[in-house]
């Protein structure tokens, strides 16, 4: 008696087991030489494209964002000495003084009841 | 060289497939497993170079497939927060080509339950009838750390059917 009894396979799988891997030489035909070192090649070659490539963008990168940095500086520097230096510049803002009665219409436009008016008028 | 490759499928493909079943617990991964070992020694048959007898390097490239494979279901286990050994008694009882006693399905959880090497060993030893001469030749491990081997993992079966008999 088998040590495996307590196990089986389903049918026919052993019967058909040796010709299925007897077919194996047939599918794994041997590759030539170029076949087989290829996909070494195409590894080695992406590989070295993506180096350049990643040297190319980084550096691209780097000159830009220094550049632009520098000429942020000089946007800054140059806004802050024109608002120092120069008043002209800025627009000039006409002189108001705001007189009792704009002080009353904003208060009824803000919702002011006749009460609340009549005691600003009188304590005023 | 096909004609040596065909004369190791005759004589071995069906003791490799029982000690791969015994292995990996399942007649699917079994079947898998068995495949890509007869890939394997197809592609490496030219660099044979006879330091062992055919069959010797056969069932080391089965051993190694078959150990590779239980290392990868832990890393899978692990991914899904489950225990190897769960894993696989979920496989021996789920089996539909055991038609085994319950004893049997026991004793099948406790190898699975086992370390890899010594379940290597205990299912070389006791279900693929091997000498220890002979697996030492396969595992490249001396006699006596098969022996050691051996019967720590009885020790273990031992113990693992004495404690599921107190439990049920």
């Amino acid at each position: 008696m088998t040590k495996h009894s307590d196990i089986f396979t389903p049918d026919g799988y052993l019967e058909n087991l040796q010709d299925r891997l007897m077919s194996i030489p047939a599918r794994e035909k041997q590759p030539s030489l170029m076949t087989r070192v290829m996909p070494y090649i195409a590894y080695a070659a992406s590989l070295v494209l993506l180096v350049v490539l990643g040297n190319f963008i980084l550096g691209k990168t780097a000159v830009s964002a220094d550049d632009t940095s520098t000429a942020d500086d000089w946007t800054y520097v140059s806004y802050l000495a024109q608002s120092l230096d120069a008043d002209c510049m800025l627009p000039e803002i006409p002189e108001y003084t705001l007189t009792e009665d704009d002080i009353v219409n904003y208060l009824v436009d803000d919702g002011l009841t006749l009460e609340e008016l009549v005691s600003y008028e009188e304590n005023h | 060289m096909e004609e040596l490759f065909n004369k190791i499928v005759r004589q071995e493909s069906e003791k490799l497939y029982w000690h791969l079943r015994r292995m990996v617990s399942s007649h699917e991964d079994a079947d898998d497993l068995l495949q890509e070992v007869f890939i394997k020694v197809w592609a490496a048959l030219p660099s044979f170079r006879g330091d062992s007898s055919m069959s010797t390097w056969v069932w080391r490239i089965a051993t190694n497939e078959a150990l590779n494979f239980l290392r990868k279901e832990k890393v899978r286990a692990a991914l899904r927060f489950t225990s190897i050994d769960a894993e696989a008694e979920r496989k021996i009882l789920a089996d539909p080509y055991f038609n085994g006693t319950e004893a049997e399905r026991r004793l099948s959880c406790a190898v699975a339950r086992l370390p890899e090497k010594q379940r290597q060993v205990f299912v070389m030893r006791y279900w693929d009838d091997l000498s220890y001469e002979e697996i030492s030749a396969i595992t490249g491990t001396s006699v006596g750390a098969l022996k050691a081997s051996y019967h720590l993992a009885q020790e273990k079966i031992r113990l693992n059917l004495s404690d599921s008999d107190v439990s049920k």
